[in-house]
């Protein structure tokens, strides 16, 4: 799919006009690099964890 | 919801480049946070298929509860309504919920949790449940019982009486009635869910508004997923907390409206729940937020309206930045290397620093803001302060060879921002402090973070000792971790931003190191973090203390090795005063500039 210009593109499959019921029962190759990112980012856990002025923590 | 066709394999998220840039100089308007809302909403709906998939092809994971086909037909039937599709979307875009099905994810992968996995799994169910409930539709269906308590995403947490351990319960709502059963316990939930009953605690909502502008949070105190990861117990506040922390978020609301219309604009727009911890013992103001609850923050309260616009203000940014890193990479690989955070005790990781640059961003903005509105003078130091802070995790972020293409272009939006306003001219005593307090924090990490090579060290020490005589020493050495009192830090900021304040406490204490060194009585306190290390060489405090003292009184040689290397003068002292050599502080740290150089040539220098 040709994206216009001025558009960084991402590696997140949009859902956002999609049936439920057509997810559940959607092909996983279709979903599978954006599932692939996803699990990666879900091994990587990160919290933010900060404490107040001064020494901020991040 | 309209008609919608299959998924389109090739119809990937696209970010805007005008929303990305404006974002990564730190702001980022409603229209950018409502595109990473979308983009947020369709990383929920793949998570949910990924665990409801999993529970699919294994079906003990949902245990005694109903399996996944039933909670996949009740989403579809939820999302099919008119009445309950966008009930259910608010639902599953609770920011507890991300973290729930983060964690149940997690879990499943992993195989690490004691508990039954049904209990992490089975939530899925309680959130269904909970959009059904909400839009009026009848439903019946088992909840998992966590410690007695059913977490109704969105609605509050029903409580049964004396249940310890996992439980299923029954759970029907029909014509505005919703009852929950464990054997022979049965709940009748309030017909209204705002208000607490004996066995129901409501999810409490705050709304302020001020120029027009609302702000609707959820003030979460009860579901076990509003933590970083794993489910915590609920911690119920009392009427009159909730009360204070109403009050402190219309001010800081106002503050927000009143300075920083923008970013105003966008909390309205992203900001969903904040979730209180409990008080520091110290008094400090915690605060805390995870990619996976996008728009949610955990903090202490803080003391003042200010104080919890500039938290607000901190971890916003991180939900925005985290949304954005749900898009693409910006750091190359899984990074192991370890870098200096201003604002850290401890070296972090690449995207450790990129969150808390960007966070500091935004500190540093709101003070800038404040600034410009005129409304304090004293915020000069804090606004001096975060801004030094953020340019020096800034540069580390823009020496980094691990950055992606995006993440190069985010830092680059991030030094354009700041840039200008680096040569931003502040009242003397607030660079001046500004520059004392960030170097002090820089030395203080170095002493209790970096180790000097140890054959270094050996070797210095025994040149010191005017002998070639092999020393036996088998112990390893010894890094332990030092305490660290930030003290100074307060006492810059008071010195700058209130000076009547600094005498006053001058006048009142005992007479120490600290005030002493901010206070400019630079040859007492030199003599003062000079006895101390004499007392107890490890103190990481009174190193950085010294290296300053011996900045502001002029004295040259010294304070360049205590600047660019304290943990080598500190180190060559510890292994001196550990073999029981009586020497003076200075007088090593002076030896080290002088002979550092030649002793390292050709070996390893400092490292974390």
């Amino acid at each position: 799919m040709d994206h216009p210009p001025g558009v960084i593109k991402t590696v997140l499959i949009d859902l956002t006009n999609v049936h439920i019921a057509t997810l559940r029962h959607c092909d996983e190759a279709v979903l599978e690099l954006s599932t692939r990112h996803l699990l990666h980012q879900i091994e990587r856990h990160r919290a933010n964890i900060g404490s107040g002025p001064p020494g901020r923590v991040d | 919801m309209g008609p919608a066709g299959p998924v389109n394999p090739a119809a990937y998220h696209v970010f805007p480049e005008t929303d990305f840039d404006e974002i990564a100089r730190g702001g980022g308007g409603p229209e950018a946070i409502a595109r990473l809302l979308a983009s947020e909403y369709s990383r929920r709906l793949l998570l949910v298929k990924v665990l409801l998939d999993l529970a699919s092809a294994h079906p003990e994971l949902l245990g005694p509860l109903p399996p996944a086909t039933a909670a996949w037909r009740e989403l579809e039937r939820l999302q099919a309504l008119p009445q309950s599709a966008a009930v259910l979307r608010d639902v599953l875009m609770h920011p507890q919920l991300g973290v729930w099905l983060s964690h149940a994810i997690r879990a499943v992968k992993n195989r690490v949790r004691p508990t039954p996995m049904w209990l992490e799994v089975g939530q899925i169910h309680c959130a269904t449940f909970a959009a059904a409930v909400r839009s009026g539709q009848a439903a019946q269906t088992l909840l998992p019982v966590r410690e007695g308590g059913v977490i109704l995403p969105t609605l509050g947490l029903a409580r049964f009486a004396g249940l310890n351990g996992p439980a299923v319960a029954t759970a029907v709502t029909t014509h505005g009635v919703t009852s929950l059963r464990v054997g022979r316990q049965e709940l009748i939930l309030p017909h209204d869910l705002t208000q607490d009953s004996d066995c129901w605690w409501s999810l409490r909502r705050l709304d302020v508004s001020a120029v027009g502008r609302t702000l609707s949070v959820y003030l979460d105190d009860v579901d076990p997923f509003r933590d970083l990861a794993d489910p915590v117990p609920p911690q119920r506040l009392s009427d009159t907390a909730v009360t204070g922390w109403r009050e402190l978020l219309d001010g800081a609301w106002h503050i927000l409206n009143s300075c920083a219309g923008e970013t105003a604009a966008a909390m309205s727009v992203g900001l969903r729940s904040l979730a209180p911890l409990p008080e520091s013992r110290d008094g400090s103001t915690r605060s805390a937020s995870t990619g996976d609850g996008f728009g949610a923050a955990l903090l202490t309260r803080p003391p003042t309206a200010v104080s919890l616009a500039e938290t607000l203000v901190h971890e916003f940014q991180h939900s925005k930045l985290g949304g954005l890193l749900h898009l693409g990479d910006f750091v190359e690989g899984d990074d192991e290397s370890r870098h200096y955070a201003p604002w850290r005790d401890d070296p972090r990781p690449l995207g450790g620093l990129l969150q808390g640059v960007y966070a500091f961003l935004g500190i540093t903005a709101f003070w800038r803001s404040r600034l410009e509105c005129g409304k304090d003078p004293a915020d000069q130091f804090d606004y001096a302060f975060a801004r030094r802070q953020t340019w020096i995790g800034l540069y580390a972020l823009m020496k980094s060879r691990r950055l992606t293409e995006l993440g190069e272009r985010f830092v680059n939006g991030m030094n354009a921002r700041l840039q200008p306003w680096m040569a931003e001219r502040v009242s003397r005593t607030a660079l001046h402090g500004s520059w004392y307090a960030t170097t002090d924090h820089r030395i203080g990490w170095r002493v209790r973070n970096l180790r000097p090579d140890p054959d270094v060290v050996r070797e210095m020490a025994d040149s010191w000792m005017g002998a070639n005589r092999a020393v036996p020493d088998d112990r390893p050495w010894a890094f332990s971790a030092i305490p660290w009192s930030h003290r100074r830090v307060t006492l810059y900021r008071i010195h700058a931003s209130a000076p009547e304040r600094f005498l006053a406490l001058q006048a009142k204490s005992a007479r120490d190191a600290d005030l002493d060194l901010v206070g400019g009585e630079v040859t007492e306190a030199l003599t003062a973090y000079r006895a101390r290390l004499r007392d107890n060489a490890d103190d990481g405090d009174a190193w950085a203390g010294l290296a300053l003292a011996c900045i502001a009184g002029g004295r040259h040689l010294p304070w360049r090795c205590l600047l660019r290397r304290p943990e080598l003068a500190s180190g060559v002292y510890r292994r001196l005063r550990r073999l029981r050599v009586k020497c003076d502080p200075l007088a090593i740290a002076q030896w080290c500039e002088q002979h550092g150089a030649t002793a390292a040539s050709g070996r390893r220098r400092s490292r974390p």
